[in-house]
């Protein structure tokens, strides 16, 4: 059984200055102990759908379930959920025992099971020696881990999280994040979780949900999500650096089909044209390929490679392993955005220096120009 | 004999390290402002030691013109005299005393938890006509307790709390400063502490005591102050909702030595000097001890 659904589910504020809604027809079944990541652009309503999920925020229209049962006029106490905040929302006048002691109580629980409880998931999170300290005297990290045990003490049928590790910085990042998984798979609770970091939502989500301006994007494995997006957007918000797209053109010729601008052919293997694409020979569309499906080599005497296209080295950056380089191909439209490669750290060239980019055409997705939905 | 030299680079504080000044490095401007506010903080001081001064000038220099503002030899005359004062009355002084701080203390609890409790309404809940409400409640800080006297009375009348204590606590208990000033405060602590509560599973009331009161404890310890004196300094209920004198209060009474007995007046001045520091000296101790979340909540929330 799926443990939140989703119907149909809108949010629109009354009196808002734009009409659009916060949330559109938003459908979503998350089953039983998956680990679900709703990641898209600030403002995009994903927080807004938290929100809904946790009984913060009214539900327009539609309905939300939780363990089937419908919840839209539940109080959040009633709904046996559990949230951590982006801020952490610690009481700060109560010790981090109190904080985590603080649902419990009020569920009327036996001091020394209380005591016994938060005690053992204190020590689960590493936090029990702090456990007289007020808030404000432990690091931000540790906070983070207070407001997690908080959530976990009470033992909640669903976690939300919303953007929980967007205070921290770099380093702790990381560790929490692969901390919050250990936690999800040694508990194995549902969990809904906030961010704007596309790499948070690939490295932890068992699938995830990409929104945009209050629209459900694309739902779907991490794999699903980078490999085969459902449309532009998506393909562009996941992936540093970004999908790059090229305006051309599906055409016919002799060998079989190509896709072509003004500046380049690149033939299509034969196993890409299904039907849908088909119908698009002869019209344009945007191609998109992923910088690490591509290289370069120098332009230098021993013949052509296959799928080319030449660019000019417009920078180059050295991020460790990787090399990103930004080619310009179409030099006489300023407008038409440089391709970015990802090369090797050898692949060392100047500023300037004309290089040869090859294509692998198996990996090239088209989209369609008016709807950006992805063709093939 | 060695004589030890101060180094003259050295820094010299006065006392305003925590500002983070000193002297040397002070510039001309913060100097003069410095300098000015010291002048203006001596003058407004001056009536308090006036007060305390008088309450212990032997009749002699209280007659004195022109009259001397410092006391040459103290006494704790005034003080004894104010005690036989009430003896003439009919109703003891221990009364009067009784019936400000059974006042003063009610009404003040009253005020905080009403103002507490609107406040977390604007701040924290959404409800129908919240900004109509609100902006009624600022308009209500710019009346004077004068201007609505008439229909006050009216109010307690129809209430028949005329002549009761409640008659001295109930004018005072809609206190707009005091929302607005926890208002504002509690507008500051973030959502979130709430919405967890929320999730947590308190209701309102848990949240606003538990949760929002301990964060918003600067602008009550204010809210305290305001309330305490507005109640504590406050003749106009005894002279206006109360007839029987059993159930005036001590500023009635403290006035009343002087006015009116025009005969005993003179004999009544230590008295009445005596008197005086005594009202003032709650407020004193109040605004001492409370004086640091006083300044903290008149910074955040932009009023003087």
């Amino acid at each position: 059984m799926d443990k939140v659904s989703l119907r149909n589910v809108w949010k629109i504020y009354p009196g808002a200055k734009t009409a659009a809604p916060a949330v559109r027809d938003f459908n979503l079944n998350i089953g039983d102990g998956e680990f679900m990541v709703f990641v898209g652009a600030s403002g995009c309503g994903k927080t807004t759908t938290l929100r809904m999920i946790a009984g913060l925020e009214s539900i327009s229209r539609g309905e939300i379930l939780i363990d089937g049962k419908v919840v839209n006029n539940l109080s959040p106490r009633q709904r046996n959920i559990a949230m951590v905040f982006q801020n952490y929302a610690l009481y700060p006048n109560l010790t981090l025992f109190e904080n985590m002691a603080f649902g419990l109580r009020l569920r009327k629980m036996e001091k020394y099971r209380i005591s016994e409880l938060v005690n053992q998931k204190a020590k689960k999170l590493e936090i029990d020696h702090l456990l007289d300290r007020l808030p404000k005297d432990v690091s931000g990290g540790q906070r983070q881990r207070v407001a997690l045990g908080r959530a976990i003490v009470r033992d909640p049928s669903v976690f939300l999280m919303d953007e929980p590790l967007s205070n921290l910085d770099a380093k702790m990042r990381v560790q929490m994040r692969s901390e919050i998984i250990r936690l999800h798979r040694e508990l194995g609770t549902t969990t809904v979780y906030v961010t704007h970091d596309q790499t948070e939502a690939m490295t932890m989500g068992d699938r995830i949900v990409v929104m945009n301006g209050g629209v459900m994007q694309q739902v779907g494995t991490p794999e699903e999500i980078y490999n085969e997006p459902a449309n532009r957007y998506v393909a562009g918000f996941i992936g540093t650096p970004p999908m790059n797209f090229i305006p051309g053109r599906l055409e016919k010729t002799q060998k079989g089909y190509a896709f072509s601008n003004r500046m380049f052919l690149l033939d299509v293997p034969a196993e890409k044209i299904t039907p849908a694409i088909a119908r698009y020979v002869g019209r344009d569309l945007v191609g998109g390929i992923r910088p690490e499906y591509m290289s370069v080599r120098p332009m230098t005497g021993e013949g052509r490679p296959a799928n080319h296209f030449a660019g000019r080295l417009e920078l180059s950056e050295l991020v460790g392993a990787d090399r990103f380089l930004h080619l310009r191909y179409d030099e006489t439209d300023t407008l038409v955005p440089p391709v970015i490669v990802r090369g090797s750290v050898r692949d060392k060239f100047d500023p300037g220096t004309m290089l040869y980019v090859t294509a692998d055409m198996g990996m090239f997705l088209f989209f369609d120009v008016n709807t950006g939905m992805r063709i093939i | 004999m060695q004589t030890r030299k101060i180094p003259l680079g050295r820094k010299i504080h006065l006392g305003l390290k925590h500002f983070g000044y000193s002297l040397r490095h002070m510039r001309l401007s913060t100097a003069v402002i410095l300098l000015i506010l010291t002048a203006v903080a001596l003058v407004s001081l001056l009536p308090i030691v006036y007060v305390i001064c008088n309450a212990f000038k032997p009749l002699e220099e209280l007659f004195l013109y022109p009259p001397r503002f410092f006391v040459r030899n103290p006494t704790t005359q005034n003080f004894t005299d104010f005690m036989y004062a009430t003896d003439v009355s009919t109703v003891p002084f221990t009364r009067y005393l009784f019936n400000s701080v059974v006042v003063t203390l009610s009404a003040t609890a009253l005020i905080i938890v009403s103002s507490l409790c609107c406040a977390y309404a604007f701040s924290k809940l959404r409800f129908p006509g919240q900004k109509g409400l609100f902006r009624m409640i600022t308009i209500a800080l710019m009346f004077s307790p004068e201007a609505v006297v008439i229909t006050r009375y009216l109010v307690v009348n129809r209430l028949g709390l005329i002549d009761t204590l409640w008659a001295h606590i109930l004018p005072h208990l809609a206190l707009p400063m005091g929302v607005f000033l926890i208002k504002q405060f509690m507008d500051q602590v973030p959502n979130s502490l709430s919405e967890a509560a929320k999730i947590d599973g308190a209701g309102e009331m848990r949240i606003l005591w538990s949760i929002i009161t301990p964060a918003v404890l600067p602008a009550v310890g204010a809210v305290l102050i305001i309330a305490f004196q507005n109640v504590w300094g406050d003749m106009s209920t005894s002279t206006l909702y109360t007839v029987s004198e059993s159930m005036k209060t001590l500023p009635y009474f403290v006035s009343s030595l002087t006015s009116g007995l025009t005969a005993s007046s003179v004999a009544r001045k230590g008295a009445t000097a005596a008197a005086g520091l005594l009202m003032l000296l709650p407020n004193f101790i109040i605004f001492a001890v409370l004086q640091k979340s006083m300044i903290e909540t008149m910074v955040t929330s932009g009023i003087k």
